[in-house]
């Protein structure tokens, strides 16, 4: 029994498990039997048992009807780790009556959220009652390119629901990517032009500049990439050689340890230094401002009120 | 003496994760020797300038960890395998669809004995751990001159 755990623990550090083995291990972890050499992972997998239960349950109700949660939710929200469903309920709960006193003063953050819930809220039912035909055709315009924000949300919420068939249980990871992303709104949209706009400009420091890199981009070639890969073995070559130009400024160190410990390498080193201090810098920036426009935010909606 | 002890642990659950993914061809990884930064000068020549030079003069070691593969599975599983709890939140931000996390260990109130930067979204994961004294303020400056455009909006923040 062991030796098929660390077998099923070793495809998983290559994330080449299945959804069913990973159903296997978590089983595994969540039992009293779970040896000592394996107790370092109990945590790990303690955390995807909670995910796919968020993702599966979506128990807006009984969740909201535990209002001691909701403090606890809204410290989550101030330090950026909710959940798309986590947001949706704190959303819910905002939009209600009887908000308390004391989160009164969260009110305008959450108002932006309102107007776009409502938008979203139609096409759901939509989707859900019009059975599986249509998803075959939804999934076929992906796979092309084709589809739309709103239809790429739908197939989302289908593939994070607990009804995917058994067909389409295979590619729910390529739709997993949008799981982590916030409810696209078209505010968002313009930062993301003009963050894209900031990368494009301040990107790499090196004396090779890669070429800028924008996100609709990139989302673009991975699903040109899957399509070309589930049809036909010829193109898969193709695909690797689209990867591989897209992928950012550490190509010539991809999938290499490199060890930078020489005089000789000294150059080397001072320039991967700068590299990694410039993105440190970036980062930090870009955390202010997000700051700054999510105050802005707030500062419209009680102008208004 | 003891403090020396547990730093060299927690240091070690670090190197821990980046080993794991040493041969992993998926991942690509870096690392910078401690006896490298004082070549810099030797390198850079009239490049490096004083304010670059005293941001880098205690830098002690830099460890790179990228893959663009399960990133945000690989992102939360650091998260949950990094002796985060040890570290104080200097920064987080969610934008673009993407996480950042910047962990620190400070000595006083501008320095930073100890810096983690996570990087972690769907097409990327990034992990770098700077060692050794990284001056905040000193980096602000040395920003400007490594090109990132972005340092106008910090300043433009003191100013209010």
């Amino acid at each position: 029994m062991n030796t098929n755990i660390n077998q099923l623990l070793e495809k998983y550090w290559n994330t080449e498990t299945s959804l069913q083995e990973e159903a296997e291990l978590r089983a595994y972890f969540s039992s009293d039997d779970v040896a000592d050499e394996h107790k370092q992972y109990n945590a790990l997998f303690e955390h995807f048992t909670s995910q796919r239960l968020e993702r599966t349950n979506l128990d807006v109700e009984a969740l909201l009807g535990n209002l001691n949660n909701m403090d606890d939710l809204i410290e989550k929200y101030l330090n950026v780790e909710t959940t798309l469903e986590e947001e949706k309920i704190i959303r819910s709960y905002f939009n209600g009556n009887d908000v308390e006193a004391k989160h009164a003063q969260y009110l305008p953050l959450f108002d932006y959220y309102k107007e776009t819930s409502e938008l979203t809220s139609d096409l759901d039912l939509e989707v859900l009652f019009s059975g599986e035909g249509n998803l075959d055709q939804l999934i076929e315009k992906y796979w092309n390119a084709e589809t739309t924000l709103e239809e790429e949300k739908t197939l989302a919420q289908y593939f994070a629901g607990s009804e995917v068939s058994k067909e389409h249980a295979e590619i729910a990871p390529v739709f997993a990517y949008y799981q982590t992303q916030r409810s696209a709104t078209s505010n968002i949209d313009v930062e993301s032009l003009l963050n894209a706009q900031i990368e494009s400009e301040g990107h790499s420091v090196s004396d090779n500049t890669e070429a800028p890199q924008s996100k609709s981009a990139k989302v673009i070639n991975l699903r040109q990439v899957a399509a070309a890969v589930a049809a036909m073995f010829v193109l898969g070559f193709a695909a690797v050689t689209v990867m591989n130009t897209t992928s950012s400024s550490d190509t010539q160190y991809r999938g290499k340890y490199v060890q930078l410990d020489e005089e000789a390498e000294a150059q080397e080193a001072y320039e991967i230094t700068k590299q990694a201090l410039a993105l440190l810098s970036k980062k930090i920036n870009k955390g202010s401002n997000t700051v700054v426009t999510s105050v802005a935010k707030a500062d419209k909606a009680s102008i208004f009120k | 003496m003891a403090g020396t002890v547990s730093a060299q642990v927690q240091t070690d659950a670090i190197d821990r994760f980046f080993e794991a993914y040493q041969d992993d061809e998926d991942f690509t990884m870096v690392y910078v020797s401690p006896k490298m930064f004082g070549m810099f000068a030797k390198v850079a020549g009239d490049e490096l300038d004083t304010e670059l030079q005293n941001l880098v003069k205690d830098l002690k070691g830099l460890k790179i960890l990228r893959t663009d593969k399960n990133s945000s599975e690989i992102y939360k599983s650091a998260l949950k395998k990094l002796p985060t709890n040890e570290y104080e939140l200097l920064m987080t931000a969610r934008d673009d669809g993407q996480n950042v996390k910047i962990l620190t260990k400070t000595k006083g109130d501008d320095v930073i004995e100890e810096l983690l930067l996570l990087v972690g979204g769907a097409d990327e994961f990034i992990l770098v751990s700077f060692v050794g004294n990284i001056n905040l303020n000193d980096l602000a400056k040395v920003a400007s001159s490594l090109d990132i455009d972005g340092v106008k909006h910090l300043e433009k923040l003191g100013q209010d």
